[in-house]
């Protein structure tokens, strides 16, 4: 029931952000369609629930965005200076790291932000190992490629998620 | 002769025959007859304020219903031949594992789509799209649903009954429209025309539009659910 | 700067569509004809027309592709 809600919540909020306007008429139809869609697709969802909407969690939710966004435009110079060189400098290669994080919703957004920075790929994720595809495998061992790829993330997804 | 010889010669041809067509195009300076038109009366005839919407479901209301009556046969055809009997089934087949990402993100994003594909029905007389829209994006929901969940059933009857009565309403609308207005089958003017950009304006189309979008949207998904299903056989 | 796009992504539509064709590999090529339906929808958004755009991106490149990779696999199925 609580995830229903939750739901039906975020559900209403991107209503208002397609719509972008406040007029009752939309509002009434975006919130039956909300509130049918949160119990008949939503069966057993968990993930919205796992978001932590604490002070410091939205004040790190913020900072993740910029890091993130540093890490997207270091690994495509990087990834752009492989390409372009001639020689081809790469060694590719699957990696196993470990995350601490328990939450779907975060582990998740993990995932993601490894594929979207260029170099990195996550293949998948089984308990609390990432299978990762690396252009260019730094080190092989398990600790060492944590370090690399996952701490800068989940440093704030910790906080963020739980 | 050689295969390949004759592809080219005949690809050679296709372009000594088009080049002519593309030299002498000019584009047209002004719009044809029927184009006028809809664009100087669209808006006051129909008081929708998306003139594409406006052409599929009032102007040319009967050419969507073909669409759709084409889109059911397609539908009915593709049950007929590819369901899967009980007695041949294979329940919960072993499938692939689906990885962690694309199930927690099908639970988010789901609801989003179909949320998504919601506005385009309910503003399918305001901004760019309509039922055919929505419909094939709420299908696309259904698509996500089953790559995350192979064995995930559908409900047949609830699609079925959705299906028929959407169905079954957009014939009505337009034969109410026959029978008591003067503006023919699927006429716009079965209620107030409203002020056009509102929600609830252009009479009946922000009606026929979501009847559309429903019908579309579910004989779809039940299409999807078939395939699927199909791969249950023994 | 819009015909130089309009014409990348129509290079890019006519080499899917060459390598749907001439691939041995059946998947491959059904990932390449879903790539033409993508990209002609981004051409359809390009030449002012976003309804047909929003049809072909969810019918062109999600559903077809979709339909395309079970019948595939029923295919393989029955022929063991």
């Amino acid at each position: 029931m609580k995830n229903n809600a939750l739901m039906f919540l975020t559900l209403m909020s991107v209503w208002v952000l397609l719509n972008a306007s406040l007029d009752p008429t939309l509002l009434a139809i975006g919130a039956g369609v909300s509130l049918l869609i949160s119990f008949a697709f939503c069966s057993k969802c968990d993930v919205i629930s796992g978001i932590n909407l604490s002070p410091k969690a939205i004040a790190y939710s913020f900072m993740f965005v910029f890091v993130f966004i540093g890490e997207l435009i270091k690994a495509n110079i990087s990834i752009s200076k492989r390409v372009l060189a001639p020689s081809l400098p790469i060694n590719p290669g699957i990696v196993q790291v470990k995350t601490k994080l328990k939450s779907k919703v975060g582990r998740m957004v993990l995932a993601n932000a490894i594929t979207l920075t260029p170099g990195t790929f996550t293949l998948d994720i089984k308990g609390e190992d990432l299978f990762i595809h690396w252009v260019d495998v730094k080190s092989t061992d398990v600790d060492g490629a944590t370090k690399e790829i996952v701490s800068t993330f989940e440093k704030y997804l910790e906080v963020m998620y739980g | 002769m050689d295969k390949k010889f004759m592809v080219a010669l005949l690809v050679a041809a296709m372009a000594v025959i088009l080049f002519p067509l593309f030299q002498s195009f000019e584009g047209g300076t002004q719009l044809s007859e029927l184009g006028q038109y809809y664009t100087q009366n669209g808006v006051s005839d129909t008081g929708a304020t998306n003139l594409v919407a406006s052409v599929v479901v009032t102007y040319r209301g009967l050419d969507t219903l073909g669409e759709v009556t084409i889109l059911f046969l397609a539908a009915s055809i593709i049950s007929f031949f590819l369901s899967v009997s009980k007695d041949d089934r294979i329940e919960n087949r072993t499938v692939m594992s689906v990885t962690e990402i694309l199930s927690t993100a099908s639970q988010t994003l789901v609801p989003i789509i179909v949320l998504v594909g919601a506005y385009i029905l309910v503003n399918g007389h305001l901004t760019p799209g309509g039922g055919f829209q929505g419909g094939a994006i709420i299908a696309s929901g259904t698509l996500l649903m089953f790559l995350a969940n192979p064995n995930h059933k559908l409900n047949h009857t609830i699609i079925h009954v959705i299906e028929s009565t959407s169905g079954i309403a957009f014939v009505a609308i337009g034969v109410i429209g026959v029978l008591m207005m003067d503006g023919g089958f699927l006429s716009n003017k079965l209620f107030d025309l409203g002020t056009p950009g509102e929600v609830i304006s252009a009479g009946a189309m922000p009606l026929i539009n979501i009847f559309l979008g429903l019908k579309v949207g579910t004989e779809l998904s039940n299409v999807l659910g078939i395939f699927v299903e199909s791969q249950n056989e023994k | 700067m819009l015909t130089v796009l309009a014409a990348i992504l129509g290079i890019a539509a006519v080499v899917g569509a060459y390598y749907a064709i001439h691939n041995e590999k059946l998947t491959a090529a059904i990932i390449a004809s879903g790539i033409v339906g993508m990209v002609s929808s981004i051409l359809f958004l390009l030449l002012a027309a976003p309804d047909v755009a929003m049809t072909e991106a969810s019918i062109g490149s999600a559903l077809t592709t979709a339909i395309f990779f079970f019948t595939l696999n029923k295919i393989r199925q029955t022929n063991g």
